[in-house]
C-alpha cells in the first residue's frame, strides 16, 4: 500500500518546486520521475524484464527446446524452478524466451505505428484543408473497429509469422500516435517561434524537423511508452487465440494456451506465463504512467 | 441539430461503404477460398464447382456489387463454416449470448466503476482512496484474460465452485461476466475519480453548500449529475465493446458468442462471416459515437455539436 501513498502531493506544488531549484528541462523530469514511487517500481519491473527477456540465450543456453525426460510436468524445484511442460521442457527457459519475443513484437510494433503515424499526423496537421481531411476520416475508419478486429483480420489474410504480427499490431496501432501529432502539429503551426522561421525562409520540411517535431516529442514519447504493454498484450492476446503462429520460438499466449489442458492439476503451466504478461504490462504501464506524469505534468489524470 | 445528425449519419454510411471496399478487397486478393481448410484433397473440378457456386467466378468487381446490393438488404450470404445458415442467421444465434454476457458486464463495470470512484473522491488522501486507487490501477493493467485465468485458478482448480468454462447455466457465467467487468470498472472508477474531484471544487458546489444544502443533495444533484457529463464519453463506447463479446474472454471460456465466432472465421477464411461481423462492429460503434455527441449536447446545453464534431 506505500507504493500508492506517494500519489498523494499534488502534482501543481512539485512542478514549482521543481521549477524553482532550476535546471534543464530534462533534470526536471528526472526528478519528478524520481519522486514517483510506482514510476520507479514500474522502471525495476521493467528491467528485471528486459534482463529476462534479453538474457534468455544466457539463462538457457541449450535453448528452449531442451528435454528432460527424467522430469516431464514437473512442479516447480531447485532444478526447474518454474517446472517443466508436458515434454519435460523447462518452463523459465521457455517463459525467457517468450518474454524475448513478446518485447521484440511490441518494438517493432510501436516502430511501424510510428512510421506509419508519425508522417500521416504531422502532414494532416501541417497541411491542414484536404489533406487533413482525408486523413483524419482514414483514422475515423480506423477508430471504428477494435484494434484486435483489425489485427485478427490482417493476420487471416497474409501469412503467418512474426514479422506479420508487427505489420499487423501495428496497422491496428498508428491511429493514436497519429491523432497525436496531428493536433501538436495544428497548435504549432500558429505559434510565433514557427511564424518566424518562416519568415525567415526556412523550408517546410526543415521547420518540421528541427522545430516542430522536437515540440511534438513529449506526446510522442508518451504515446510510446503506452503503446508498448498494448502491443505486449495483443501479441499475448494473439498467440493466446493460436493466430500468426509458425515459428517454434515460444510466445507467452501460445504456453498459456498450452498449460490450459493441464491446469487442473500442472497449474504451474498456466499461471507463471500468465503471471508473467501480467507483470510486463504492469511494468510498462506503471512506467508509461510515471513518464506521462514527469513529463507533462498537466496531464495526470488521477 | 437535424442537420447535424443526418450529415453524420451519411458519413458514418460513406465510412461502411469504405470500410466494406477495403475488406472485400483484401479478402479476396489471398489466394484459397471456403474449400481450402477442409481435410480431403478437392479435384481442380471441384474446386471450380465450389467457386461457381459461391459466384467466385465473377469478376471481383461484380462480386463486389453484388454483395453490397445484397448487404443494403441484410443479405450477408451463407456461412463457408456452417453451409446450411446464413450469416444473419449465426449472428441472430450468436450475438444474443455475446449481448447478454456483455450487457451484464457492462452495467456491472458501469455501476461498480462510478461507485468506486465517487467513493474515492469523497474520501480524496485517505486510505479508502488509496486501496480504490491501487485496485483501479491493478485491473487496468491486467488483461481481462489473465484476469479470467487467476479466476480459473482460484474458484475452479483450488476452491471447485465454479466450472471452469462451458456455457450451461448461470454458474458458467460468472467468471466471464467478472473477467470483462474488472478492467472496465477500473477504467470507469479512475475517470469518475478524476472528473468528481473536478466539480467538487467548482463554485456551483460551493455556493449549493452555502445556501445550506445537505451533502446527499449535494452529491447526487449538482456533483454527479455535472460529473455524469464528461463520463458519458468513457461510459457509453463500453457497452457497445462488451456486447460484440470479448473475443479473449469468450475463446477461454469456450462461450459461443460472437466473438469466439469470428476468431474460427479468421482461421477458415470464412469471408461472408468475416464481412458480416466486421459491419456489424462498425456499425455499432460508430452509432454509439454519434450517439454519445447528441447526448453530451442534450445533457449539457453549453455544448454546440458543431464543436464536438471534430
Amino acid at each position: 500500500m506505500s507504493s500508492a501513498t506517494s500519489e498523494a502531493p499534488a502534482p501543481a506544488v512539485q512542478f514549482v518546486q521543481a521549477r524553482g531549484r532550476s535546471g534543464s528541462m530534462w533534470r526536471d523530469v528526472f526528478n519528478r520521475f524520481k519522486r514517483n514511487k510506482l514510476a520507479i517500481v514500474g522502471l525495476a519491473l521493467v528491467i528485471g524484464i528486459c534482463i529476462l527477456g534479453f538474457g534468455a540465450p544466457i539463462i538457457a543456453p541449450e535453448g528452449f527446446n531442451e528435454q528432460d525426460l527424467g522430469n516431464i510436468l514437473a512442479m516447480p524445484s531447485w532444478e526447474h524452478p518454474l517446472g517443466t511442460d508436458y515434454l519435460g521442457r523447462d518452463m523459465l527457459d521457455r517463459i525467457a524466451y517468450g518474454t524475448r519475443t513478446s518485447l521484440i513484437v511490441a518494438i517493432l510494433t510501436q516502430g511501424v505505428a510510428l512510421a506509419i503515424g508519425l508522417p500521416l499526423g504531422a502532414v494532416a496537421g501541417w497541411r491542414g484543408g484536404t489533406t487533413d481531411w482525408f486523413i483524419t476520416r482514414t483514422i475515423d475508419i480506423f477508430s471504428a473497429l477494435p484494434w484486435y478486429l483489425i489485427a485478427i483480420y490482417l493476420i487471416s489474410v497474409i501469412q503467418p509469422g512474426m514479422r506479420n504480427i508487427v505489420i499487423a499490431l501495428g496497422i491496428a496501432s498508428w491511429v493514436g500516435p497519429c491523432r497525436l501529432v496531428r493536433g501538436q502539429f495544428f497548435s504549432l503551426r500558429q505559434q510565433e517561434f514557427i511564424l518566424s522561421a518562416t519568415a525567415i525562409g526556412a523550408s517546410s520540411s526543415r521547420i518540421i524537423r528541427r522545430h516542430a517535431m522536437p515540440n511534438a516529442l513529449t506526446p510522442i514519447i508518451i504515446s510510446v511508452a503506452m503503446g508498448i504493454p498494448a502491443a505486449v498484450f495483443g501479441e499475448a492476446g494473439l498467440s493466446f487465440l493460436g493466430l500468426g503462429l509458425s515459428p517454434p520460438t515460444p510466445r507467452l499466449g501460445q504456453l498459456v494456451q498450452e498449460g490450459l489442458a493441464y491446469f487442473m492439476v500442472f497449474w504451474h503451466m498456466v499461471l507463471f506465463p500468465a503471471g508473467m504478461i501480467a507483470l510486463i504490462v504492469l511494468g510498462f504501464t506503471l512506467l508509461g504512467d510515471g513518464l506521462r506524469d514527469a513529463l507533462d505534468p498537466r496531464q495526470t489524470i488521477r | 441539430m437535424l442537420g447535424y445528425i443526418a450529415r453524420r449519419l451519411f458519413w458514418i454510411l460513406t465510412a461502411l461503404l469504405v470500410l466494406s471496399v477495403f475488406t472485400f478487397a483484401l479478402a479476396h486478393t489471398v489466394p484459397g477460398g471456403p474449400y481450402s481448410y477442409g481435410e480431403i484433397p478437392l479435384s481442380e473440378a471441384q474446386k471450380a464447382m465450389f467457386r461457381k457456386q459461391y459466384g467466385l467466378d465473377r469478376p471481383l468487381w461484380e462480386q463486389y456489387l453484388t454483395f453490397l446490393r445484397n448487404a443494403v438488404r441484410l443479405d450477408f450470404g451463407v456461412s463457408y463454416q456452417s453451409p446450411r445458415e446464413t450469416v444473419v442467421e449465426v449472428i441472430s444465434r450468436t450475438w444474443p449470448v455475446s449481448i447478454k454476457i456483455g450487457g451484464i458486464a457492462a452495467f456491472l463495470a458501469i455501476t461498480l466503476g462510478l461507485s468506486l470512484g465517487l467513493l474515492a473522491a469523497y474520501n480524496q488522501n485517505t486510505w479508502i482512496d488509496y486501496v480504490v486507487t491501487f485496485l483501479t490501477t491493478l485491473t487496468i493493467t491486467t488483461p481481462s484474460f489473465i484476469v479470467a485465468i487467476g479466476m480459473i485458478f482460484l474458484f475452479a482448480v483450488r476452491l471447485h465452485w465454479l466450472p471452469t468454462s462451458g456455457w450451461a447455466g448461470p454458474e458458467t457465467w460468472i467468471m466471464p461476466i467478472l473477467a470483462m467487468a474488472l478492467g472496465a470498472s477500473g477504467y470507469v472508477a479512475r475517470y469518475t475519480r478524476a472528473t468528481a474531484l473536478d466539480v467538487m471544487q467548482a463554485d456551483y458546489v460551493r455556493t449549493a453548500r452555502a445556501k445550506g444544502l445537505t451533502e446527499p443533495l449535494i452529491a447526487t444533484r449538482h456533483v454527479l449529475r455535472n460529473a455524469l457529463i464528461p463520463l458519458l464519453t468513457i461510459v457509453l463506447p463500453i457497452i457497445p465493446g462488451m456486447m460484440t463479446g470479448t473475443i479473449f474472454v469468450e475463446s477461454l471460456f469456450r462461450i459461443p458468442g460472437l466473438g469466439s465466432w469470428f476468431v474460427s472465421s479468421s482461421f477458415k477464411r470464412d469471408y461472408p462471416m468475416i464481412l458480416g461481423i466486421t459491419m456489424l462492429w462498425a456499425v455499432l460503434i460508430s452509432v454509439t459515437y454519434l450517439v454519445t455527441d447528441i447526448l453530451y449536447a442534450v445533457v449539457d446545453p453549453r455544448v454546440r455539436l458543431e464543436d464536438v464534431q471534430e
